[in-house]
């Protein structure tokens, strides 16, 4: 109870001696404040954009590996000429790859082409069109807003169906249903048969908001998939309870296989694993993250400078009041206690200022760049902790050195 | 009646000078990325710890028992804090230990008065 009445009256003297001195207290606020929104705002930015990317390879999903031409990632000295002499993925592929393992859940074909979509009069250019066989619904992570996805009689016959992201539907049919309606593609009319539910931008470029897609066998009549321009891969998933490691190595010899590949000839293929973009994601993300800190910890330092030279003023132009407190039977600790609590005060004040502008910044931009960025409650937390802890350490000796002063001194100095 | 003179000795003034040091360059450290890694309310724990730890440094400076006990107390914490999140540093206790035991010799010396 003593110390909640002890807290109050500090209180009630920081915000007095803030108050009276407003020009001031402002300018020794800012160094704080352009430190917090420094830090918090590079943190807010990397949080949000690592989220994003973090999702986006959630929905590439788990457990599964990219049977493509190319590796993604690349040392200083890779033979790019070899790698450009290699052979395609191809939908025939996919099926031997289902039928030579165990440890597959299931194989898909994916490729992605540019072509102008119609709709009556209305038409999208170089409209993506993502080309797959069947079993990708059990590979990667979608959501129908309506309709259905293809069946495994459509997608091996090749029948003239598709499913429209978003994107596409608000372009070419403007709130209208699009499910039963015709498109008009390589010349043929092909059916929506569904509709992908909004996923928003995606950092990797792989949402379905801008895509069309059609079965693989459909598409392969009119369009080489075995070619550069297409993209072609195989994603292939493990079964539950498969690590990616065993995965990995029984396709590394299904695929050799496949390939007929001579025992130590080079792979001619390259399995991928989202966790090679995560881990290279993350070392990115960290570099950001260390950019920020490098500079919100030179911002803080200065304002703390700030914060501790005020202080010191505000000591100084104290003296005489100090003296009376103490004559009047103010207890060292008393004393220091309410400089300490002033100068926290201060610094979480100015904290404060530095996440509301934070969180302003935050909510500008989402609107902006159509891109979410989020201020989390661990960054509001760390913001006031780094503020307290700067009140604290920049406040402590000039409050210290208030408590030390000689009463009669310091009523004397003041006269 | 006569004052009670203090003066501080040049090893105490040596440790005081390092210390300040370390806690200057540990304070970036509270916001680092390894640091956010270790979960939402560890920068907040790590932080006041740095915060305690330089008030220590004053009492010591100014020749103070708090300044020890103080010190006492964020080395207890610092272990414990180590330990619960398995991040516990050998050299660094070990460090501070040492320190701890050199301030016991002076303790006695020492201004009880805040």
């Amino acid at each position: 109870m003593f110390f909640l009445t002890l807290f109050r009256e500090s209180i009630s003297f920081a915000l007095h001696a803030l108050r009276v001195n407003r020009l001031r207290t402002t300018l020794s606020l800012l160094g704080i404040t352009i430190g917090i929104f420094a830090i918090i705002a590079v943190f807010t930015a990397v949080d949000s954009m690592e989220r994003k990317v973090r999702s986006s390879l959630e929905s590439l999903g788990e457990n599964v590996i990219f049977v493509q031409k190319w590796p993604w990632t690349f040392g200083p000295d890779y033979p790019w000429w070899k790698y450009m002499n290699r052979p395609l993925p191809a939908v025939r592929e996919t099926e031997e790859i289902l039928r030579r393992t165990e440890n597959v859940d299931a194989a898909v074909f994916t490729g992605n082409i540019r072509k102008t979509l119609y709709y009556k009069t209305s038409f999208i250019e170089n409209a993506q069109i993502l080309v797959t066989s069947k079993g990708y619904e059990q590979v990667k992570t979608f959501e129908l807003s309506g309709g259905r996805f293809f069946t495994d009689q459509e997608s091996e016959t090749g029948s003239a169906v598709c499913v429209v992201g978003y994107g596409v539907s608000q372009a070419l049919f403007a709130g209208q249903d699009p499910v039963g309606l015709e498109l008009k593609l390589y010349g043929q009319k092909v059916q929506i048969i569904g509709t992908f539910a909004r996923e928003g931008e995606s950092m990797l470029g792989n949402s379905h908001d801008n895509m069309v897609a059609v079965p693989a066998e459909f598409a392969q009549r009119y369009v080489d998939l075995e070619t550069d321009q297409v993209n072609p891969s195989i994603l292939v998933k493990g079964r539950n309870g498969i690590s990616v490691e065993d995965l990995k190595d029984e396709l590394m010899g299904t695929m050799r296989g496949v390939r007929r590949l001579k025992p130590g000839a080079d792979d001619n293929f390259s399995l991928n694993e989202v966790s090679l973009l995560s881990s290279q994601s993350e070392s990115i993300f960290r570099v950001f993250g260390t950019a920020g800190w490098i500079i919100g910890a030179f911002s803080i330092l200065v304002g703390g400078f700030g914060i501790a030279n005020i202080m010191f003023v505000s000591v100084k132009e104290r003296t005489n009041q100090i003296g009376i407190q103490k004559a009047l039977g103010a207890k060292n600790w008393f004393i220091l206690t309410q400089f300490l609590f002033e100068s926290v005060v201060l610094c979480i004040i100015g904290g404060l200022i530095g996440l509301g502008l934070v969180y302003l910044g935050a909510v500008i931009a989402s609107r902006a760049m159509d891109f979410e960025f989020v201020l989390t409650s661990s960054n509001v937390i760390l913001g006031l902790t780094i503020s307290a802890m700067i009140g604290i350490i920049s406040g402590f000796i000039p409050a210290y050195s208030a408590s030390q002063l000689d009463p009669v001194e310091a009523i004397r100095s003041g006269m | 009646m006569g004052y009670t003179t203090y003066t501080r000795p040049k090893f105490v003034t040596l440790i005081c000078i390092v210390g300040f040091l370390l806690v200057l360059f540990s304070m970036p450290s509270v916001f680092s990325p390894d640091t956010r890694a270790m979960g939402d309310y560890y920068p907040a724990l790590f932080g006041m710890l740095i915060a305690f730890r330089f008030i220590a440094y004053v009492g010591l400076w100014h020749f103070k028992r708090w300044g020890v006990e103080l010190f006492m107390y964020t080395i207890f914490a610092n272990v414990i804090i180590g330990l619960l999140t398995d991040t516990f540093n050998v050299v660094g206790t070990v460090y501070h230990v040492i320190i701890l035991v050199i301030l016991a010799f002076f303790y006695k010396k020492m201004d009880r008065n805040l």
